[in-house]
């Protein structure tokens, strides 16, 4: 564990000891190199702007009427043998809110425990998948595409193959 | 996108009016507001990234990684070669993603999704190569899933590290399902609709890339 905390702390330094030495030894403008790029990161980020605003706006009203509390309280009629059914509820929402899951994920490890069954499935779901909306969304708004063709189907069926994946592994090494 | 978009909307507002919560008429304004707050809290990191990276192409960095995933991406990505551009960007986009550094995944992805339009035949329609990019950035590749371990640390887990190996399987069964399906899907269409983005000899960039 304390090797993985060095790692985290450290990767980060190293990484940018490396870009800017290698560009310093190639005799590259560095600083104005880096400005530019910064430029274009804040151009991203106002590109990306309108888009997560579309998005968070359809993903708060699916969340808020209670659209998706539904759909997983229906879901949870199917009895998997094991599978609690605050777990269906983070798997529903894992594919729209990469920070909504981790609030949802943050709950159930409080009150079942992270080390539970529970408690280890929810945290490896989160990790498991990218928000597929989100970033389906900001992909192809930033070249501005619409048609999409499969990518949508794609993304769910990767999210859906991963948490099934997930559940019976978890079934497998914590039983 | 716009029947997503619709019918994600209309279906909430619909619930809400069958089941009597008027209160998510203030749903649209907060959640706009939610947006902006949060790219905002982003973009330092985001233009961080990006000026870093920046550094790295100009350095040769970004070449010399290329270099070395051309033959895997090559595999995935068949006419890639063609475009040392795009496989650069998105080899870069895809270490990032690797590390987990989601400020520099997203600009990366984006640049990466650029280039790849400059080879596009068609600008309003996604090409073979961005669906295949994109079924590998949503089935998601990251390695550590710091911020999960980081929720398990402070929730008083005894061994916090112990998802890190399921979450690694997950997310390959993930990839393999999302790579098999985008082919599964791409050689459907190409049987209806006789569409071979990819027989399209890759162009040299007419103009170019700007945000």
């Amino acid at each position: 564990m304390n090797i993985l905390r060095f790692i985290a702390a450290w990767a980060v330094p190293v990484f940018v000891s490396i870009v800017l030495s290698t560009g310093f030894l190639r005799k590259v403008k560095i600083y104005d190199a880096f400005i530019k790029g910064a430029r274009q990161g804040l151009e991203t980020s106002l590109t990306i702007a309108p888009i997560l605003i579309a998005m968070f706006i359809a993903i708060g009203i699916i969340r808020q009427s209670g659209a998706l509390s539904a759909m997983a309280g229906f879901l949870s009629i199917f009895r998997i043998r094991g599978l609690p059914p605050e777990i269906i509820g983070l798997a529903l929402l894992r594919p729209f809110s990469g920070s909504g899951s981790l609030a949802l994920l943050a709950r159930i490890l409080k009150s079942h425990g992270p080390d539970s069954f529970a408690g280890l499935l929810a945290s490896i779901l989160q990790g498991t998948t990218e928000t597929t909306f989100y970033v389906l969304t900001v992909y192809f708004g930033a070249v501005k595409i619409s048609e999409t063709r499969h990518c949508l189907l794609v993304g769910l069926g990767a999210d859906l193959a991963a948490f099934i994946t997930a559940f019976y592994l978890c079934r497998l090494f914590f039983g | 996108m716009d029947q997503v978009w619709f019918f994600l909307i209309m279906a909430g507002i619909s619930w809400a009016a069958f089941h009597g919560r008027a209160d998510i008429s203030g749903v649209f304004l907060t959640e706009a507001r939610e947006a902006v707050l949060f790219i905002v809290s982003l973009a330092g990191g985001i233009a961080f990234w990006s000026g870093l990276m920046k550094i790295a192409e100009e350095s040769g960095l970004a070449v010399f990684l290329g270099k070395i995933a051309e033959k895997p991406l090559s595999f995935l990505l068949p006419g890639i070669k063609t475009y040392p551009r795009a496989l650069q960007a998105i080899t870069l986009s895809l270490c990032a993603n690797f590390l987990g550094i989601g400020n520099a995944a997203t600009p990366l992805g984006i640049k990466a999704m650029q280039e790849l339009q400059n080879a596009n035949p068609d600008r309003n329609t996604a090409s073979d190569a961005m669906c295949t990019y994109m079924a590998l950035v949503m089935s998601g590749l990251t390695i550590l899933p710091g911020t999960v371990l980081i929720l398990r640390t402070e929730t008083g887990s005894g061994f916090p590290g112990a998802v890190i190996f399921p979450t690694l399987l997950a997310t390959m069964a993930g990839t393999a399902a999302a790579l098999f399906l985008d082919k599964f899907f791409r050689s459907c269409g190409n049987r209806k609709k006789h569409r071979r983005l990819e027989a399209v000899p890759w162009k040299k960039p007419g103009r170019a890339v700007g945000l």
